[in-house]
């Protein structure tokens, strides 16, 4: 498995968010599969150089959201939810946006901005099911 | 006497010292982050070569010159308190390893355990001599008559005495010792396993920096583990050989014992074999060079905003 995930300490965006964003976009993208080991909170803050404390919030989102599970002695690992019928159409979809974005030139800001004012425009309420 | 040991063991530091900045030198970084971390890990080893080093020197130099006569527990330590000094300084070198510089940066997601860092047969060997060490030094606590002696019971009966022996006078702090560097050992290979990795670096490179790191604390460790293995063993199988040979001189004379001579002399020589695999193993180079630099490394992977 080589996989990286990238910060940026100029990003308006919190550290552990990008972290948790990246990771959880390596499992829905197959990058990370299910039972894939993730690093230590400790061994990844040192290869990124800041706080353990940022990791493990991360992580703690990501268990939050069923994309990893934390057991002691083993460490953390991978839970990638089925991929399902159901979960296509918006993979698929998604998939296109960020074709599109590339084409037309897009910053990685502007699809994510484009994608949240979507979300916005079909009400909040919908939130919790994509959590899920 | 003193003078050409002296000599001599400071030629072996030096050697150690030259090998390790020629080591250096020759080795090839891909980036600055590298040269950085390879200076970094070179000038932790000669701390820690110097510390092992000077604690044995001192010893040596104590024991020759009749400063420590008498304190032969002391004496009887001394490897494992410069091997502990000697893992703490890697301890510290890898503690205060250069972390990441820079506003953006980036991290693989792999698994760096300890079993797969450290060369598995210097790992097996390394502890393989600490076992015996402890196996070793129970077994001459339990042979001992006495905190430091050992008896043979003669044909009329009478018990024949001879000290000093490694029991547990010797035993009790040489084997809280080997637990002390054994402990240190472990938790310093872990510290190695998770210290950052070098920024801009192949993850394979990255490895063989931290498998070099490893390999240099584990020689130090079964270097120490062999010396006081190979003391203790000196020290018991003289005793044992005095034992069988018997004193046919003196007022209370009593017979030789070819059984107890033999397994003497059996001991000495493992001590002598063990001695000789120890510093070998500590001494000889290893081929391990560090992989090619220019593997570029892959930088596709999604940004979060």
């Amino acid at each position: 498995m080589s996989v990286r995930v990238r910060i940026d300490l100029d990003s308006p965006t919190p550290q552990y968010e990008q972290v948790r964003a990246q990771i959880a976009a390596l499992v829905t993208v197959g990058d990370l599969d299910d039972g894939d080991r993730l690093p230590t909170v400790r061994a990844l803050a040192n290869d990124l150089g800041i706080a353990p404390g940022t990791i493990a919030r991360a992580y703690h989102e990501l268990e939050a959201a069923g994309l990893v599970v934390s057991r002691r002695r083993i460490g953390t690992l991978v839970t990638a939810p089925p991929r399902t019928l159901v979960t296509k159409a918006p993979r698929d979809a998604a998939a296109h946006l960020a074709a599109l974005a590339r084409v037309q030139g897009l910053t990685d800001q502007e699809a994510h901005d484009l994608l949240a004012a979507a979300l916005l425009q079909h009400g909040r309420a919908a939130q919790p099911e994509f959590a899920q | 006497m003193s003078t050409v040991l002296i000599g001599l063991s400071l030629l072996i530091v030096g050697g150690a010292l030259g090998l390790l900045w020629w080591d250096q030198r020759r080795t090839v970084a891909p980036n600055d982050a590298a040269r950085r971390a390879v200076r970094h890990a070179a000038y932790t080893s000669a701390v820690a070569v110097a510390c092992l080093a000077g604690g044995l020197l001192a010893a040596v130099g104590g024991q020759d010159s009749g400063v420590m006569t008498g304190m032969g527990r002391f004496v009887a330590v001394v490897p494992a308190a410069a091997g502990a000094l000697f893992i703490v300084a890697h301890a510290i070198g890898d503690l205060t390893w250069p972390g990441p510089q820079g506003r953006q940066r980036e991290a693989e997601l792999q698994i760096r355990t300890v079993s797969g860092l450290a060369p598995s047969g210097l790992a097996r060997w390394t502890w393989t001599m600490g076992a015996l060490l402890v196996v070793a030094t129970v077994v001459f606590g339990l042979a001992a008559s006495g905190p430091r002696t050992l008896s043979r019971v003669l044909e009329d009966g009478h018990t024949y005495t001879l000290g000093s022996f490694p029991g547990w006078w010797f035993g009790v702090p040489v084997l809280i010792c080997t637990i002390v560097v054994a402990l240190a050992c472990a938790a310093t290979l872990r510290v190695i396993a998770a210290r950052p990795a070098v920024a801009g670096t192949s993850s394979d490179w990255d490895r063989w920096l931290r498998r070099r790191s490893a390999r240099r604390v584990l020689r130090g460790s079964q270097l120490v583990a062999c010396l006081t293995l190979a003391g203790m063993s000196l020290f018991a199988g003289t005793t044992v050989r005095s034992l069988g040979l018997g004193d046919t001189q003196g007022f209370y004379a009593t017979s030789v014992n070819h059984g107890y001579v033999l397994v003497g002399t059996i001991i000495n020589w493992l001590a002598l074999a063990i001695l000789a695999a120890g510093a070998l193993v500590a001494l000889v180079p290893v081929r391990d060079h560090a992989p090619d630099p220019g593997v570029a490394v892959p930088s596709t992977e999604p940004v979060a905003p």
